[in-house]
This record gives C-alpha cells, sequence and structure tokens, in this order.
C-alpha cells in the first residue's frame, strides 16, 4: 500500500513538472515564473519551501528530546515573513532580476560581488541539502525497505528530473501539491495519534509521566530561546530561495496576501507537527535519535493508507524545500558565475545552461553525503547553520542596501566577506551557547557601514530604483 | 496561570495574535494606498 501511494506520488510530481515545462518560454520564466504568480501559488510555494526536513525529521525530534519550550521558535517564521512583506519588498521588487546575485550587482554596480554571492550560496545550499538528503535515506528505507543509500540516490534523481526540466513553475505547481499532501498528512494523522491515548488530556498527563521536564523551560531557557530565534527570524528574510519568490509574485497586493497564506500554513504546521511529537513522547519513549518519532508514528500508530500519506508528507517537506534550493544553487552556477564569465548567446542556450547547473549543484550534496563527508546527527543544527550563513551574508547588503543609498560596493563585499568568516570561525571556536548568526551579524553590520562610509559615495544611479 | 500552562500554549496565542496583527495591517496599508 506504501509502496503503491508512493509510486503514485512520485508519478504525480512528475507529471507536474514535465507539464510545467510548456509554460517555460524565457529565462524569467524558467528562474522566477516570469514575475506571473497570484497569491495562492506564491504562498503555497513559500509555505512549502519553508517547511522542511527540519520541521518533519529535525524539529520534531527536539521537541522529542529536549522538551516543548523549543516551539516558541515557531514565532521566528510569522515575524520573519511580515518583515519581508513590510520591509524589504517594497523596494526589493522594484526592480525584477532573475536571482539575488544579480540584484546585489546592479544596486552595488559589483560583478565581483555577484560571484562572490554566487558562491556563498552554492557552498550554504550544498551544506544544507545534504542535511535533507540524508532525511530522505530515512524515509526511504522506512517506506521501500531499500538502503538508505539507495533511497537518497532516489529521491535525488527524482527532484533533479522535475526541478531540472520545469524550472520554478515545475517547483511552484510541485509545492502546491505538497503543500495539500503535508496539510492532509498531518491534519489527519494528529487526531488519530491522539485519539489512541486517549484523547488530549491523556496525552499530556502521559507525557508527564514519562518526561516530566516537558512542559519546563528545561534545555531551552527563555534567553537561549531568544538569540535562536533571532537567528532563524534574520535567517529566513535574508535567504535566496525566499527573496526569489518576493520577484515571483505579480504585485505587492498578491504578494501580502500570499505571505499570509504563508505564515498560517508554515507556522500552523510545525505547531501540529510538536503536538504529534508529543504523542511520539508517549507511544515511542525510548528511541535512538528524535530524527526517528515522526516516521515512527507512521508506521507504528496510523492505519497504512494515513501512515503513507504521512510519510509521503515528509517526503513532500523535503523535496519542496531541496527542488527551491536546487533551482537557486542553479541559476547561481549558470547565471551568476559561469554566465558571467561565458554567457550564452540565445534565450535557448541560456536555459540549457541553467538545467545543466541544475543537475550539477543537485548532484554535488548526494556524491557529499554518499562518501561520508555530509552525515550529521539532528538534522535541525544543520539547518541552523545554513540560516546562519545566510544571514550573516546576505540580509545587511540586501535589506540596507534597498534603504541606505551611502552604502557602497565595498561595504557590501567587506560586510559579506566578514559574515561569513565570522560565522565560521565563531561555530568552530566560539561559545556554543551564542548562536554564529549574532556575531556574523554585528561584524557584517559594522563592516558594511564603516567601509561604505570611508569609500567613494556610488552612483545615483544604482540606488534611483529603491530611493522612496 | 502556572508555568506549564504559559511554556505550552505560548507558541499558540503568540502565533493567533501574530497573525491578527498582520491582517490588520494588511488592510491598513492597502487602504492607505488606495490599491
Amino acid at each position: 500500500m506504501t509502496i503503491a501511494f508512493f509510486l503514485f506520488y512520485f508519478v504525480v510530481v512528475f507529471g507536474i513538472g514535465l507539464w510545467s515545462m510548456r509554460l517555460t518560454r524565457d529565462e524569467s520564466d524558467y528562474w522566477i515564473a516570469g514575475g506571473k504568480l497570484g497569491w495562492l501559488l506564491g504562498g503555497a510555494t513559500i509555505a512549502a519551501t519553508h517547511v522542511s526536513a527540519g520541521s518533519f525529521i529535525g524539529t520534531i525530534g527536539v521537541i522529542y528530546t529536549a522538551g516543548w519550550s523549543f516551539a516558541w521558535i515557531v514565532l521566528s517564521i510569522p515575524l520573519a515573513y511580515w518583515f519581508m512583506a513590510a520591509v524589504l519588498a517594497p523596494r526589493f521588487t522594484r526592480t525584477r532580476e532573475l536571482t539575488v546575485s544579480a540584484f546585489l550587482e546592479s544596486r552595488y554596480e559589483s560583478l565581483a560581488l555577484r560571484r562572490l554571492s554566487a558562491l556563498v550560496i552554492l557552498v550554504a545550499i550544498v551544506v544544507f541539502v545534504q542535511a535533507q538528503i540524508v532525511a530522505s535515506g530515512l524515509v526511504g528505507n522506512i517506506v521501500f525497505g531499500i538502503s538508505r543509500e539507495w533511497a537518497m540516490v532516489a529521491f535525488t534523481v527524482v527532484l533533479l528530473a522535475y526541478t531540472a526540466i520545469g524550472g520554478l513553475f515545475a517547483v511552484v505547481y510541485t509545492d502546491f501539491f505538497q503543500l495539500v499532501i503535508m496539510v492532509a498528512g498531518v491534519v489527519l494523522a494528529l487526531p488519530i495519534a491522539v485519539h489512541q491515548l486517549g484523547g488530549f488530556e491523556a496525552l499530556f498527563t502521559y507525557v508527564r509521566a514519562v518526561k516530566p521536564e516537558t512542559f519546563t523551560w528545561g534545555s531551552f531557557p527563555p534567553m537561549h530561546l531568544f538569540t535562536m530565534g533571532i537567528a532563524f527570524t534574520l535567517g529566513t528574510v535574508a535567504t535566496p530561495e525566499k527573496l526569489v519568490r518576493l520577484y515571483s509574485m505579480k504585485d505587492m497586493r498578491h504578494l501580502r496576501r500570499g505571505v499570509l497564506l504563508a505564515i498560517v500554513a508554515a507556522t500552523g504546521l510545525n505547531l501540529l507537527i510538536f503536538v504529534i511529537a508529543l504523542a511520539a513522547i508517549v507511544l515511542f519513549p525510548g528511541l535512538p535519535t528524535g530524527d526517528l518519532a515522526m516516521p515512527m508514528i507512521a508506521r507504528g500508530v496510523l492505519p497504512p493508507l494515513l501512515g503513507a500519506l504521512l510519510l509521503a508528507a515528509i517526503a513532500s517537506a523535503i523535496m519542496s524545500t531541496v527542488s527551491a534550493l536546487m533551482l537557486v544553487a542553479g541559476s547561481a552556477l549558470a547565471r551568476d558565475l559561469y554566465g558571467t564569465f561565458r554567457p550564452a548567446s540565445t534565450e535557448r542556450a541560456r536555459i540549457l545552461v541553467g538545467r545543466i547547473g541544475v543537475l550539477l549543484v543537485g548532484t554535488a550534496p548526494l556524491v557529499l553525503v554518499l562518501s561520508g563527508v555530509g552525515r550529521g546527527e539532528l538534522v535541525q543544527f544543520i539547518v541552523l547553520l545554513y540560516t546562519a550563513i545566510m544571514a550573516s551574508s546576505f540580509f545587511v547588503p540586501v535589506v540596507l542596501g534597498v534603504y541606505w543609498s551611502r552604502a557602497t560596493k565595498a561595504g557590501a563585499l567587506a560586510s559579506m566577506t566578514g559574515g561569513v568568516l565570522t560565522c565560521f570561525a565563531w561555530k568552530l571556536f566560539g561559545a556554543s551557547y551564542v548562536d554564529p548568526v549574532l556575531p556574523g551579524l554585528v561584524v557584517s553590520l559594522l563592516l558594511f557601514v564603516a567601509v561604505s562610509l570611508v569609500t567613494t559615495r556610488p552612483s545615483e544611479k544604482a540606488f534611483a530604483p529603491f530611493a522612496s | 496561570m502556572n508555568q506549564e500552562a504559559f511554556v505550552f500554549w505560548g507558541p499558540f496565542v503568540g502565533f493567533a495574535a501574530i497573525v491578527v496583527l498582520y491582517v490588520i495591517w494588511m488592510f491598513w496599508v492597502e487602504r492607505g494606498d488606495g490599491e
């Protein structure tokens, strides 16, 4: 039953990819869906991209292991998207570039900045996608009984097939389908899991008995949560796959409504997933790692069809996030790196180079995982490093770039380089109770302002589109 | 409200409050824009 359901699922997403290829007529269609998305598709793709293995495998694992206080981190989601809709988007979308790196080039009149940012995107996404690939191996192993390695290969092939073929249109339509699967899986699974335990009152009583510290601040005291929340919020704002989605929306009105949909769907899904984690604490108290909580609920508690649906929801979370990332990393490689050295002469050739870029970038994380480089214990903490790198490098040059006319390319270059290096250095040598994003952001901001002020004032032309 | 209830309900209440405020903001902005 489960295998048949999954095969059906794969056929549908691949079919959507093929169908979407017909919608792609030029580069703008391939990378930003032509900037034609309405609130429903636009909001769904933001939500589906946001909800990743981090939610279904990693975060639920943290709730399972460390307690409910981590659930407070969910408030970073609506705050981040509100900030994007209210502060960033009104100015950022005035020029409709195809990539964030292209935005940086036009805003700061610097090709070097475009290439540097593309390199950061490539490296960071390969790190992040490895975590998602590992999670897909877990799901594939449970569903098909095949080795984790083969499961990872199968997921990557299916993902690359529809992403490379159909571009952002394929990603957006599959995201919509996958969001529906995610919502259906979680909304149907939750009451059944809770019912098995005798209702919500019984659930809480059992949780208190099995793990009394669950509803205390426990492993995540408020100050720790606050700094992690800042990391999540700022990282969400600055990730290129989210910024590109702002470009893909039809207008500000659709953007604001789409963001509302994304806020409700992504935050609501996370909260429901966390409650399922509570059920897992009672039903499977001795799991070797919290990452197994959701797959165990799907296999051990739910009826076969619903279990398959929940596993498909996990697969959807992984695929919708990875497809978005592959597309962004592919655009970084094909347009912002290769394309700036050897630009293709025709539209058709540029799209072909884009597809090859997506294929190359999509294969790299799999190779790294299979070679043993990219395996981690708790997926969520790898996700956290990704957001920290993104926030430390992109937040300041992008957000201040559309508001501060005095910002220069030297300031942006120094900010991005200093932010990323600080982030890495802190992760390796800094105090573990302070998230790397905070020192990374502080250094990024200081360098941005200081270097901009001591370098020559930029031309008025570069800032003109963003002036109020 | 005891600490246990606060820890549990906080994320739900915070989420609901932010959504309500967002909707109010959205209509306020669009009325102001005359869109």
